[in-house]
């Protein structure tokens, strides 16, 4: 059993009412600005233990299940407004992340408070799709013309689209990767098999389970940094919980997709560090047959940095060591979205851009 | 916009409250809430009632209000429908 | 309690009842501290077994400035969106830092940008942005006895309508501090802080009696818009429902959040209560005016 009483608070919902004044400080500033505190507030709802806690608690846990009520009827409410949007565009509209979670009332929803809508349209659809959404007031971000054309060519995305009176942010994708780095989603099958939704009357579509779940598992561990970012792996956690609960060949399906999507070694690093961080069941048969695996040192140089990078630390007192394993995993997610070259001019751009700034 | 029948976007997603001065509505479809002036919220309340084109609009309002057909009318009628459009409170019918 | 025991207790961390919140109060500030003493010296202060809903260390800041201009922030666990401001203003630091969690942080109570205050159980909202007079006639009425509620954010449920007691210490802008001072010379108040972003500003120390009637939830019976204009009144113009209704929600800081509840909320309340605005040339006829909304 884990002593960090955040870990041990996600794992074992009810081990909260055994929590000292003390804990709950440094917990809930650990929590909060990693969107975890409402996930702790589920998790103790669930295991019946809220009345349990202190007054202090039970009030931020009741302010964090509103928020997430809402942001669960915000991001229903975007979909609709999108779809709005996109009603004269011809194309299939696939929600992802959080807006998908809402959409489908999964377990993972509940307890979620980020509140940016991602939507993904194939490639082809991009101009008609963004000229419509610049119409209903989905504006890009200012980006200069290196930036611009880095997400053109580069990305998996457009540069990322603000409403001007709602202030809701918007990615829209046409893969879930981006197209500098190695690995290389099957975005068509990734639209063809993609499972209808109903919103408020209209009809859009959502990955498949097995997709989703690879696209959270590519999103943390092969296009990101990981810094602080379990709350990623929690939702990892608890969607695979509730598809593999519902569907007894779900394990089979994830590995069949992973091979599809080239997803083998992000998946790995997903479940591996799920399995020891959170408990999630995994069976060994699935974590076995995955292709192509990390290797032996680079997976015992993950043992080392992935647990002291992902769990959030005290705002003004991140351990040496953390702090370390952050820049280092960092420096990992920068090499795999981009190749070597790419990647040094990329910097030296960034590097140039700074420096002029500060030259002002 | 013109010739087409015009319905609410999510029926029964609407709740109202009226008074003298105004009126608001809440679109739990969108989670927004819109000010509407006396005029334009009898527009909404008529799609509302049921789905009609714009021309409709125009003489169901002269008819219930009292009023002349003038250019000025057509053109806040247009404005109105155009303003829910890009609110999502309506949409052509299929 | 003796300043230096508070001193101390603050430079380790101590848990102060800012009702219905308890604050973790982090600071090694004299001036803070003293100011602590001060304005929250009829809060209590509870032992370290007690959990903190918000968490606020105040100190010096790095960096060059710190050598010719010693300035202080308000930390939080979250980088906070206002900037450092000169040490003597630390004080300033603190009540920006605890209305920006109060703020951002409460979803159990709608809550409106609005001072309320109470006379005989019967209690009046009076919305306004900062500058529009709310607290200059909060402090105004407090010192005619009604009851101090809060000064700056209404929580209220949007269920019952009942509004939670969050005393703390009134903010007076510029002119507002000498109006009050001689209204009420008794009132205890803060020394003045020069030259701040919003000018001069000062505070009036919360009574005992504020914070011990703070856990009794109060029913509003009347909303007044304030409007200060020497020219003009003291006269009352009762706004229309529609118009009272996007005034309330422009004004509240999380209406968003509680969707159909909050939309329910408001209505029920612009229904159910007189929603006027109260223009007025001097504190005397606001006061007066007051009076006569409780009868």
């Amino acid at each position: 059993m884990t002593p960090d009483p955040l870990l041990r608070s996600l794992r074992d919902p009810a081990s909260m009412a055994t929590l000292t004044a003390v804990d709950w400080t440094g917990m809930m500033q650990r929590a909060r600005p990693r969107a975890l505190l409402g996930k702790l507030a589920r998790g103790a709802a669930e295991a019946g233990v809220t009345g349990l806690l202190p007054a202090a608690v039970q009030r931020q846990f009741a302010s964090v299940d509103r928020l997430c009520a809402y942001n669960d009827e915000h991001l229903k409410a975007e979909a609709f407004l999108t779809l709005h949007a996109l009603r004269e565009v011809d194309t299939p509209v696939l929600f992802l992340k959080g807006a998908a979670y809402a959409l489908l009332d999964l377990k993972v929803a509940r307890g979620r408070v980020s509140s940016d809508v991602d939507i993904l349209v194939p490639r082809d659809r991009l101009p008609a799709v963004e000229s419509a959404l610049g119409g209903a007031g989905w504006l890009g971000v200012k980006l200069d013309a290196y930036d611009q054309r880095y997400y053109r060519e580069w990305m998996h995305e457009l540069p990322p689209l603000q409403h001007q009176y709602r202030a809701t942010v918007m990615d829209v994708h046409h893969t879930i990767l981006p197209l500098s780095g190695r690995i290389r989603p099957d975005a068509q099958a990734l639209v063809r098999d993609a499972v209808p939704v109903e919103v408020t009357g209209r009809a859009a579509f959502v990955l498949q389970p097995a997709d989703m779940v690879i696209h959270a598992a590519l999103h943390l561990f092969q296009d990101g940094d990981l810094a602080e970012r379990l709350r990623e792996l929690v939702d990892l956690h608890e969607l695979v919980g509730e598809f593999a609960a519902t569907d007894t060949a779900f394990w089979d399906t994830l590995a069949g997709r992973s091979r599809l999507h080239q997803a083998g070694r992000p998946l790995y690093y997903a479940f591996h560090f799920a399995r020891r961080l959170l408990g999630t069941p995994v069976p060994d048969r699935f974590l076995g047959g995955l292709s192509p695996r990390p290797g032996r040192v680079a997976l015992a140089v993950m043992d080392t940095l992935v647990p002291a990078a992902i769990v959030p630390s005290l705002p003004d007192r991140v351990p040496p060591g953390a702090a370390l394993a952050r820049w280092l995993l960092f420096i990992r997610s920068h090499w795999l979205r981009m190749p070597p070259p790419l990647l040094a001019r990329h910097l030296a751009i960034k590097a140039w851009d700074a420096l002029r700034r500060r030259l002002g | 916009m013109d010739g087409h029948t015009l319905r609410l976007a999510a029926p029964g997603f609407l709740e109202w409250r009226v008074w003298d001065d105004g009126c608001v509505v809440f679109n739990a479809a969108t989670c927004q809430t819109h000010y509407l002036d006396n005029f334009t919220s009898y527009l909404l309340r008529l799609i509302e009632a049921a789905p009609r084109t714009a021309d409709d609009l125009t003489a169901t309002v002269i008819a219930g209000l009292g009023l002349e057909r003038s250019a000025h009318m057509d053109a806040q009628i247009i404005k109105a429908l155009r303003n829910f459009d890009a609110l999502a409170l309506v949409v052509e019918a299929e | 309690m003796d300043f230096q025991v508070l001193s101390r207790r603050l430079a380790d961390g101590v848990q102060l009842a800012v009702p219905p919140f308890v604050v973790r109060v982090t600071t090694s500030l004299r001036g803070l501290q003293q100011s602590f003493h001060n304005l929250y010296g009829e809060f209590d202060l509870l032992d370290d077994g007690e959990a903190p809903d918000f968490v606020i260390r105040v100190s010096g800041t790095g960096g060059p400035h710190r050598f010719f201009r010693r300035q202080a922030m308000a930390f939080i666990d979250t980088p906070p969106p206002y900037t450092p401001l000169p040490e003597r203003m630390a004080p300033i630091m603190f009540e920006q830092a605890l209305n920006w969690c109060v703020a951002t942080r409460t979803f159990t109570h709608l809550i409106l940008h609005a001072a309320v205050v109470a006379k005989n159980g019967r209690a009046v909202i009076v919305p306004g942005q900062s500058g529009q007079g709310k607290s200059t006639l909060c402090a105004a009425l407090v010192a005619r006895g009604w009851r101090h509620i809060s000064d700056e954010f209404a929580l209220m449920d949007p269920a019952s309508l009942a509004i939670t007691a969050h005393p703390r210490p009134i903010s007076l802008k510029n002119r507002s501090i000498a109006v009050v001072a001689a209204w009420a010379p008794d009132m205890a108040q803060s020394p003045a802080y020069e030259g701040t972003p919003k000018g001069t500003i000062g505070y009036v120390r919360p009574s005992r009696a504020a914070v011990e009637a703070a856990p009794e939830p109060v029913v509003p019976v009347a909303v007044v818009f304030p409007r200060f204009d020497p020219a003009q009144g003291p006269a009352f113009d009762p706004m229309g429902k529609a118009a009272a209704f996007i005034a309330l929600t422009a004004c509240s800081v999380n209406y968003r959040e509680f969707g159909q509840a909050g939309f329910d909320a408001i209505g029920r309340l612009v229904d159910g209560n007189p929603v006027l605005s109260a223009t007025y040339p001097d504190t005397q006829s606001a006061v007066a005016l007051l009076e006569q909304v409780v009868g």
